[in-house]
């Protein structure tokens, strides 16, 4: 029936005032505008910006010239000079011996970590835990930078030790000194991989252990190890992806010691040679991907199973931490120690060298001091179009970007869309792709593709782009578990009153999606100021960001102004951070306040009760 | 006359069949109560009606208006259903006030401002929160909580209502109070209401009529005095509370009255039996509320049994007793503490009545209930 189209014939008698009359004839006013095409909007946008790249990459690595060379056919000859070239060989080597190093030093220092800060007494672990996250926020390329100008052969620190203590230095600029500082940049994996399984483990194993005898060291050895073993495994392959792919490091670090990465060879060959775009950069991205995509391939087969092991039926901490004894303030002293040197002081370093001429330890630095790096990063139209433009970047990127995947999550988790389970696989390659991979894949396909390629080519957008899809997946990492946290039955709430899928989308997911789209926002904004590798291929005159004007002054070999945009993009992060935490806190003390003053559970029912006893 | 009909709803998971031939009628105006153990299907059934889940087979229509047909390829949407639901965890949305909450669909419908801000005083009125309009769900007990769900549920003059276990976060006081406010405005709006449960007793307060689920079936349908007092199967008679069974020979007094001969039970007891049914080998239900109890009378003759105590339990505004009468043992509730180690037992007239041991199949039963049913509310 049309509902109430007239006042039905009540066989009750006392029927009820309010039962009559519908409140508006529906069916006829309202029109319910079909979901469908939107929602295969989201989906084709997320497809087409994320496998578009793709396919230009694999037909540019399969000509015998650059695609738009007269005469080119197709041949497999890149792929066979790229294995032939030693330098390419010996760049893979490298590349393996890094990776390898630096994850070892990762999952090991991020597990002890991890198992200290959740499970000891530990002095100073509620501050310290989130201290050893922080590489994941600090813009790699300061970081680089910070640590050069310290630890690196001519650094501060190295000068420091071994002219003045006449002590036997180290080398940064070696394999060995790059894997730490890669395993420095990836430790917050490893770390929060293995705090995420203890936290969720059931602590009552351990008490169980301590209850039939066992000590310190037989606790941790029969059940707190073994049952990270999944996290290790998890967390090293995805460690291991990530190192593959390294650019930064090999660039500033790498060069004057003639290491080459197989990310830094590429970005090489593409620059020195003779003929512009070689097929052969296409086929070491294809190389790359192919690599990358079989580890995560196989990684994901491993833990299929995983859940089974780590899943805590019981979530509960041991009911007494473990007792390092006089251990404690050593190991408290070691950690802070850690994160003072590989975060804190490369970060004063990088003010320290933005701010003076020359960083030695022969002058003591206040004789030194200029603000010449700050001057030229202001009048450099170059340099000060950097700082604006990745300004303008972010901030449209992260608004275009979360906006996109909060629907296509929504899509995803929150529909009956047909094609809903592609998006989240699709939304998750990007990052686990090397960025240079997109870099080549989205040069190549503005090229190939004349509409809109010709308009992106060489603008500013086309670097946004390219940017945004690599990143997409954080925006998705936050907002899916959020999502996932909202009772489906909130969203069917609002259908059953009659709104349709977008109506219910914009009026009640979103806005309960909130807090997670601002964490998003800032995570977004933060990456979009800081990652680089996707746009080194793209960038033209005129349109530099931070990261790739930085890699080009630096080889200019004028490292104050790189230290100055470091310091900057350092500076961005942070205040984005605060904005993002500062509204969060807002949010939440407002709302505890609201909770505070309307009245508490337990004196509501009973008010209640009262009450429905007089109505009874 | 806009009743619910649902016909033959099928559904399987895997080869779990979790809806199986589900066929029932709600008529207008009715209260009807989905009863059953934890899994029988009862949310799927609702949520199907409501739209949020689509079967494999069957229909579902609304009035003339039908909802779903799988062998017609037709699923109107949930939003296109015109119907009223609250859901078990009452689904309010946390970032509006209550008003707002109530307004929603009003708003959905493009009514006009001061129109939504009337009708929702209306609806707040009607459910006793009007003065609660600014508050946010989360300031409210879980009492108010599901009054606010079913305002909003009725806000915009649903034709009938869906409601899943709402009692079932409220504590055992409140969700008396709830039981008796929410028939006594559903009888007041004269709307169909389809209402989802395990707890017996709660199904028997409120209803109008009472399909019982198990395994995905409807294994019998009636009144609720029908459903208590004529269980039909074993598993119904246990469902809905405290009950005896007792195998003997039947033997056929009249049309449907029955005589089962017990060894152990002299006199046997006289059963409600449908005419259709063998005679033979049968089993009787007897609630424990039909046993009558009195002193042991001395000398043999009169009805009933003589039977020792085994068990006394005080249940407050009754007694439980275990009784041993010959090999059988009995349980019978009176309010009357039997002093003594023996007593007399006389089942009451016309209580019990036979049941099978596996429940009748769906469609049997269902054309069983609509037979019975207008003789029965003829008698009633
Ligand atoms: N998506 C699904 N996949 C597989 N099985 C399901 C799914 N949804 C429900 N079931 C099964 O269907 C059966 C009926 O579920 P339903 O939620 O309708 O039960 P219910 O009668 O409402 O139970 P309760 O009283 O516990 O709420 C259950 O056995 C459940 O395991
Ligand atoms: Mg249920």
């Amino acid at each position: 029936m049309t509902p109430h189209p007239h006042p039905h014939p009540h066989s009750h008698p006392h029927s009820h005032p309010l039962a009559a009359a519908p409140v508006a004839p529906r069916d006829r006013r309202r029109r319910h505008l079909p979901q469908g095409p939107g929602q295969y909007l989201v989906w084709a946008a997320v497809a087409v910006l994320t496998l578009a790249p793709l396919a230009p990459l694999v037909v540019t690595s399969l000509r015998s010239k650059p695609y738009y060379l007269p005469g080119g056919v197709f041949s497999v000859d890149a792929y066979g000079k790229l294995f032939a070239d030693p330098a390419f060989r010996q760049a893979a080597l490298n590349t393996a011996l890094f990776a390898l190093t630096a994850t070892a030093l990762a999952v090991l220092l991020g597990a002890t970590f991890a198992v200290l800060v959740t499970r000891t007494n530990l002095p100073g672990r509620r501050w310290l835990g989130p201290a050893l996250s922080a590489p994941l926020l600090i813009p790699p390329l300061g970081l680089i930078v910070g640590w050069e100008s310290l630890y690196g052969p001519a650094g501060y620190l190295t000068q420091l030790w071994s002219k003045t203590l006449h002590l036997p230095a180290w080398n940064l600029t070696s394999l060995p000194g790059m894997s730490v500082l890669g395993a420095v940049v990836t430790l917050p994996i490893a770390y929060l991989t293995c705090k995420a399984v203890l936290e969720g483990a059931d602590g009552t194993l351990e008490d169980a252990v301590r209850a039939s005898g066992g000590g310190t060291p037989r606790v941790l050895r029969t059940v707190t190890v073994p049952m990270l073993r999944t996290a290790l495994l998890d967390s090293g392959m995805l460690i291991f992806t990530l190192c593959l792919e390294v650019l930064g490091i090999p660039l500033f670090l790498g060069r004057p010691a003639h290491i080459s990465f197989i990310a830094s060879y590429l970005y090489d060959t593409w620059s020195n040679s003779a003929v512009p775009d070689p097929p052969i950069v296409s086929a070491g991205a294809i190389l790359l991907l192919v690599v990358a995509s079989a580890i995560l391939i196989t990684r994901g087969r491993l833990l299929r199973h995983a859940a089974r092991y780590t899943a805590g039926t019981r979530a509960a901490p041991p009911a007494r931490p473990l007792d390092l004894g006089r251990w404690r303030l050593p190991a408290a002293a070691g950690m802070a120690g850690f994160v003072a040197l590989t975060c804190v002081i490369p970060l004063l370093g990088l003010a320290l060298m933005s701010s003076v001429t020359d960083l030695t330890t022969l002058v003591a630095p206040w004789h030194l001091w200029t603000g010449a790096n700050w001057h030229q990063i202001w009048t450099d139209p170059t340099l000060h179009r950097a700082i604006t433009d990745s300004l303008l970047v972010a901030v449209v990127g992260s608004v275009a970007t979360v906006a996109l995947v909060a629907l296509a999550t929504v899509v995803a988790h929150r529909s009956r869309f047909r094609l809903r389970r592609t998006l989240p696989a699709l939304l998750v390659y990007p990052r686990a792709t090397p960025g240079i991979v997109f870099g080549v894949g989205f040069f190549w396909l503005f090229l190939i593709v004349d509409w809109p390629g010709a308009l992106l080519r060489n603008s500013l957008w086309g670097e946004l782009l390219a940017l945004c899809v690599r990143n997409m997946t954080l925006a998705y990492i936050v907002l899916s578990p959020a999502l996932a946290r909202i009772s489906p039955e909130l969203a069917r709430a609002a259908a059953g009153s009659g709104a349709s899928w977008w109506t219910t989308t914009r009026r009640i997911t979103l806005p309960l999606l909130r807090p997670a789209l601002l964490s998003a926002l800032v995570l977004m904004f933060v990456t979009l100021v800081s990652d680089y590798d996707p746009v080194v291929f793209l960038t033209k005159p005129g349109t530099e960001l931070l990261g790739t004007t930085m890699l080009q002054t630096w080889s200019k070999g004028l490292p104050g102004p790189v230290a100055a945009l470091a310091l900057v993009q350092v500076l961005l992060v942070a205040g984005a951070l605060a904005i993002g935490l500062g509204w969060t806190l807002r949010k939440t003390s407002a709302a505890s306040r609201a909770r505070k003053t309307g009245k508490t559970g337990k004196t509501d029912k009973m008010n209640e009760t009262s009450e429905r006893g007089r109505h009874a | 006359m806009p009743e619910i009909s649902v016909r033959r709803l099928t559904q399987a998971f895997g080869s779990a069949r979790v809806l199986d031939q589900v066929d029932f009628t709600v008529p207008d105006g009715e209260f009807v109560t989905l009863l059953g153990p934890s899994g029988c299907g009862k949310t799927t059934t609702l949520m199907s009606i409501a739209g949020f889940h689509t079967p494999d087979a069957g229909t579902i229509a609304h009035g003339d208006r039908v909802l779903f047909d799988a062998a017609a390829r037709r699923n109107l949407p949930a939003e296109q259903r015109e119907l009223g639901v609250v859901f078990q965890s009452y689904a309010l949305w946390p970032h509006l006030t209550v008003a707002q909450n109530v307004g929603f669909p009003l708003k959905i419908r493009r009514v006009g401002k001061a129109e939504i801000t009337r009708r929702v005083g209306e609806v707040l009125d009607l459910v006793e929160l009007g003065h609660r309009a600014a508050a946010h769900p989360h300031q409210l007990s879980g009492g108010q909580q599901q009054r606010v769900a079913l305002a909003r549920a009725l806000a915009h003059r649903p034709s009938a209502l869906l409601l899943d276990e709402p009692f079932s976060n409220l504590d055992a006081k409140l969700r008396e109070r709830a039981r008796e406010w929410l028939g006594e405005l559903q009888r007041e709006l004269g709307i169909s209401t389809v209402f989802v449960t395990h707890d017996q007793t709660e199904a028997l307060a409120m209803s109008d009529r009472i399909l019982v689920m198990n395994g995905g079936r409807i294994v019998r349908a009636g009144t609720p005095e029908e459903v208590y007092h004529r269980p039909g199967s074993r598993f119904v008679a246990d469902f809905l509370g405290r009950c005896n069974f007792v195998t003997g020979t039947a033997r056929r007094t009249g049309a449907d009255t029955v005589l089962l001969e017990v060894p152990g039970l002299p006199g046997g007891i006289p059963c409600h039996g449908e005419a259709g049914s063998a005679p033979g080998i049968a089993t009787a239900a007897i609630r424990p509320e039909a046993l009558i109890l009195s002193e042991p009378r001395t000398g043999a003759g009169g009805a009933g049994w003589q039977a020792e105590v085994t068990q006394l339990t005080f249940l407050g505004d009754h007694y439980l007793y275990t009784l041993q009468v010959g090999p059988h043992s009995l349980q019978a509730l009176s309010t009357r503490r039997v002093h003594g180690v023996t007593v007399q037992v006389t089942p009451a007239p016309a209580a019990a009545s036979l049941v099978t041991d596996e429940p009748v199949p769906a469609d049997r039963e269902a054309d069983l209930g609509r037979a019975v049913a207008p003789s029965v509310l003829r008698a009633v």
